[in-house]
């Protein structure tokens, strides 16, 4: 990202010190091409800061833990929208946010530039315009970026985010393609034992380390989540197919019509288990059958939040006494 | 116990209980294998993990004193899923029992001294298992106070054995209530405010505490206002624990486990450690 | 000692032959990462990159049963049971293929907890006399590898039965042990040309950036200890879920839970995490770690403070980590531990005398 830019959002945070407790935003994690949250606390703090296509974590998932403090949040559009849901659900308060809002045209995903070079010895990564260069011990190797932005990024239709104080940078248009649910509409195509042997084969991998769960912003149970829950007692804590699997679909319910589909709970997984397909699939239903999307419009009730006597889409047969 | 399975219970059965106050239970059990009960030994502070096989597991201090092993007593606090399960058995129910566990007071270092014992509620739970021993091996120990308190006069543990170690002629017994009832005629207030009006000397003394975590704190500083030092002050902790050897490295605190290392440490002790309690 | 060669190509034959004696675990690539499978035919071992996960799963699985319970009501009378404890079955003989040095290593610190610390954990003992390890030795070290930090290296030994070297073609291999020698005998000679190429190999370890100096890491940990500003910015990021404790081979705490069917049952060990906020939370409602920062305070300081002190009586400085990395790799916010313990070092010189909390 540009220097003006950063020096823009150095500046805005500067600013809102002295309103917040602190701001969460962005630095350099262990190498180029890897981004880890920082807390910034005072001026000095600012020059650790960063923004760019490696900046893939949603900060909006330390929300919920750290409700009643006053805190900034460096948000882009996809975090936004997980913001404005919580929000939706008077889960957090507004007024006790500070957001900086980072119009962004995409990040990278990690397994994706994997597939096309050695991500091990990176010495440098340079976003330059649709290409990423990287340094690599070896030499220099040259991506599209397009073809290593998550696929969340490619059918965006908000990446200037939809809440937000302060507004870093020039708003992006909308360059990401409708979003049609083919890769739900693709798998459903399959047979239910085909299904079956895909998620058996995935979910068998799973560690049960609810990376997936603790990264998600929606995700509000905490300590009384059902995977931890003895009372009532919902999962064993046997590490198998039965018990992840259990997880993953309630999981995927809890959050039926609360999930922005940041991605973070796929991106988080150690073994690259396609959990995101579950929620993307939620979602599906819920937009045939309400036409909603979360996190969009602050006035808009999400739908497993209220009920109507007659439903548009839900044909339950008038079976009314 | 079994060294090579340290986690195997053997099992016991319970042989009577007693409701202390409306959430305090006591338990006597014994081994269901009579060689074993008559061949288990024990020190003074060690705990057991009860197991309700199904349920789970929890650490309890062994709560009679080695001098009497007729049965082994544990007092429980209803406060979560083992101990609402453990409250609705009854005499002639199964248990698991892993003991002796842990370390156990340093009664040899107290002998000859005078022993002021300092409890809240079901704190008492350990204090009775060094005070009955003491109070059986009575000419190795000098004076004996026992300062014992609760929220309310229901809340006291061990009604009946208070009226009689009070009237016993060798030691001193102080209770104390927040809150008293019509028929309370002892006296009101907290723990460490009527440790700090006896006065108690520190002078050759050894001061055993043991309590809620508020409790101890006030205690300690009433001790230290009194003149006892760090190495005068004995105490037993409570952590959350599993397997209760050292081996699943839950309850550390620095490189200490408190079910190996502890439960009972001195203040001296617990100043070396990290200040995580 | 003879150098074998095992080309490149015969590596699924070979573990072949191997799970015909033992229980073999091999690690294979699913989606963007290598998982350890049990061997089953047309399966091809992927040895070119490090498991995402320790190979600390083959001594210590994730669920363990530890016993089997059951309850019988007496018939006569209803109002009394009793149960029946019985103990589980013993582990068969497990061949491990794939894991690296690092993860090797990680073997004799889950001795020290489960061996050295005053009761034997008999199912793990069992398992550890019954596993061995074909290791692949490092050629490249990754940029979050730094196993020479805490006295590890590419071509460490420590832990491995059989060693294996990448060279042109294939492997040449190495074994360390007599289970080891057993384990390669299949494995035909090595010809002169491989064994010069690893002679020079061995000769040439690959680069890495100097280790910093982490001895005087347990004294820095004790003198910040209460900096909870400290602890609080390094743990500003963290998620606390499991997967640094679960990937990592030097961790090994957890959890005892028993799991019923009916009146009968199984008491389980399974992994549990230090990182999580239920993981000291008392009956009573009171939690001695209840924030982030305190239980990464916790995480880093039992590697870097309390397992050194618990072992320093049995000579050098040891870590309760390998350096292998996964703990950074995988973190899905990139927490890094040596960023943790190099500023940890830093401020805790710059500190007065223990600050309290």
């Amino acid at each position: 990202m540009g220097a003006d830019r950063m020096a823009e959002l150095r500046a805005a945070i500067a600013g809102e010190l002295g309103n917040v407790d602190f701001v969460l935003g962005y630095s350099r994690g262990f190498d180029p091409l890897h981004a880890t949250p920082v807390s910034v606390r005072s001026e000095k703090d600012l020059d650790t800061l960063i923004f760019d296509p490696t900046c893939v974590q949603n900060l909006a998932t330390c929300l919920y833990g750290l409700r009643g403090k006053r805190m900034g949040l460096v948000v882009k559009g996809c975090d936004s929208r997980s913001v404005m849901q919580l929000l939706q659900e008077k889960i957090v308060d507004r007024a006790n946010l500070v957001l900086f809002g980072m119009p962004c045209d995409g990040v990278i995903d990690m397994a994706k530039v994997r597939v096309q070079t050695d991500i091990t010895h990176v010495r440098e990564a340079h976003f330059e315009g649709d290409k990423v260069r990287l340094v690599l011990a070896e030499g220099e190797k040259t991506l599209e970026k397009r073809a290593v932005l998550a696929d969340k990024c490619l059918r965006c239709r908000y990446p200037n985010p939809v809440v937000a104080d302060h507004m870093i940078g020039p708003e992006l248009p909308v360059t990401g393609v409708e979003d049609t649910y083919a890769d739900v509409t693709a798998f459903e195509k399959l047979s239910t034992q085909e299904r079956f042997d895909f998620w058996k084969r995935q979910m068998s991998r799973c560690i049960r380390c609810y990376a997936c769960r603790n990264a998600c912003p929606l995700c509000v149970c905490k300590h009384v989540c059902l995977a931890d829950s003895r009372e009532p007692h919902w999962l064993s804590a046997e590490a198998t197919l039965q018990e992840k699997w259990l997880f993953q679909v309630m999981h995927a319910l809890h959050l039926a019509g609360r999930c922005t589909e940041c991605g973070e709970c796929q991106r988080s997984c150690p073994e690259g288990i396609p959990i995101l397909l579950l929620k993307r699939k939620m979602n599906k239903e819920l937009k045939e059958l309400f036409n909603y999307e979360a996190g969009v419009s602050l006035d808009a009730v999400p739908p497993l939040h209220t009920f109507l006597m007659e439903e548009e889409k839900i044909k339950d047969r008038g079976m009314l006494w | 116990m079994n060294q090579q399975t340290p986690y195997m219970p053997e099992l016991a059965t319970i042989v009577e209980t007693f409701d202390e106050t409306p959430d305090i239970k006591t338990f006597r059990v014994v081994y269901q294998d009579p060689a074993r009960m008559a061949a288990f030994r024990f020190e003074p502070g060690q705990v057991g993990q009860i197991s309700v096989f199904g349920t789970g597991e929890s650490t309890f201090v062994i709560n009679s004193p080695p001098t009497r092993m007729d049965y082994l007593q544990f007092t429980v606090m209803r406060v979560g899923e083992l101990t609402h399960r453990l409250h609705t058995l009854k005499a002639g129910d199964p248990i698991g029992l892993r003991a002796p566990l842990g370390n156990h007071f340093p009664y040899q270092d107290m002998k000859g001294k005078d022993i002021v014992f300092v409890g809240g509620g079901v704190g008492m739970a350990p204090l009775r298992t060094l005070l009955l021993f003491m109070l059986d091996n009575r000419k190795d120990y000098g004076k004996i106070t026992l300062i014992y308190g609760g929220r309310t006069p229901a809340h006291l543990c061990y009604k009946q054995e208070l009226k009689e170690w009070a009237e016993r002629g060798d030691m001193q017994v102080e209770l104390t209530v927040d809150n008293g009832d019509q028929n309370w005629k002892g006296r009101v207030g907290v723990v460490p405010a009527v440790l700090t009006e006896l006065g108690t000397s520190p002078e050759n003394a050894v001061a055993v505490t043991c309590g809620p975590p508020i409790m101890i704190r006030f205690t300690v500083q009433a001790l230290e206002k009194l003149g006892f030092k760090d190495e005068q002050i004995v105490t037993t902790l409570e952590r959350r624990m599993k397997c209760g050897v050292g081996v699943c490295g839950r309850c550390n605190i620095g490189d200490k486990f408190v079910c190996v290392d502890g439960p009972v440490f001195t203040q001296a002790q617990l100043r070396q450690m990290p200040q995580e309690f | 000692m003879v150098v074998r060669f095992l080309p490149a190509d015969a590596v699924a034959d070979v573990t072949a032959a191997w799970a015909r004696d033992y229980h073999v675990l091999a690690p294979v690539r699913e989606g963007s990462a290598v998982v350890y499978r049990t061997w089953a035919r047309d399966m091809h071992p992927f040895l070119g990159r490090p498991p995402t996960a320790s190979a600390k799963q083959a001594l210590l699985p994730q669920t363990e049963n530890l016993f089997n319970y059951t309850y019988r009501k007496d018939k006569d009378d209803l109002t009394r049971t009793e149960v029946f404890v019985s103990e589980a079955l013993p582990p068969e003989p497990t061949l491990i293929l794939g894991p690296r040095p690092c993860d090797a290593r990680g073997v004799r610190l889950l001795d020290r907890v489960f061996l050295d610390r005053g009761v034997t954990d008999a199912q793990y003992k069992a398992r550890r006399a019954a596993t061995y390890f074909v290791t692949v030795a490092c050629d490249e070290p990754e940029n979050t590898c730094f196993c020479h930090w805490t006295g590890g290296g590419p071509r460490d030994e420590n832990g491995s039965d059989v060693m294996l070297h990448p060279v042109k073609g294939g492997f040449a291999v190495r074994a360390l042990t007599e289970a080891g020698e057993k384990i390669a005998a299949s494995i035909p000679e090595a010809p002169a040309e491989v064994q010069k190429e690893l002679e020079e190999k061995l000769a040439n370890p690959p680069a890495m950036p100097a280790a910093p100096d982490l001895s005087t890491a347990p004294e820095s940990f004790l003198k910040i200890f209460g900096d909870m500003d400290f602890w609080m910015d390094e743990s500003a990021r963290c998620l606390s879920c499991g997967v640094c404790t679960y990937l990592c081979p030097a961790c090994s705490c957890f959890n005892i839970t028993d799991e019923n069917s009916g009146l009968k049952g199984r008491r389980l060990r399974t992994w549990d995490t230090c990182m999580s906020a239920l993981y000291t939370l008392e009956g009573s409602g009171h939690n001695p770690r209840p924030n982030r920062s305190h239980r990464l305070r916790n995480r880093v300081g039992h590697k870097f403070c309390y397992h050194p002190r618990e072992v320093e009586k049995q000579g050098a400085l040891e870590f309760s980590c390998t350096g292998c990395g996964r703990c950074i790799k995988s973190c899905p916010v990139s927490v890094d531990i040596r960023r943790v313990v190099l500023d940890m070092i830093e401020r805790g010189a710059a500190a007065a005398p223990e600050v309290k909390p």
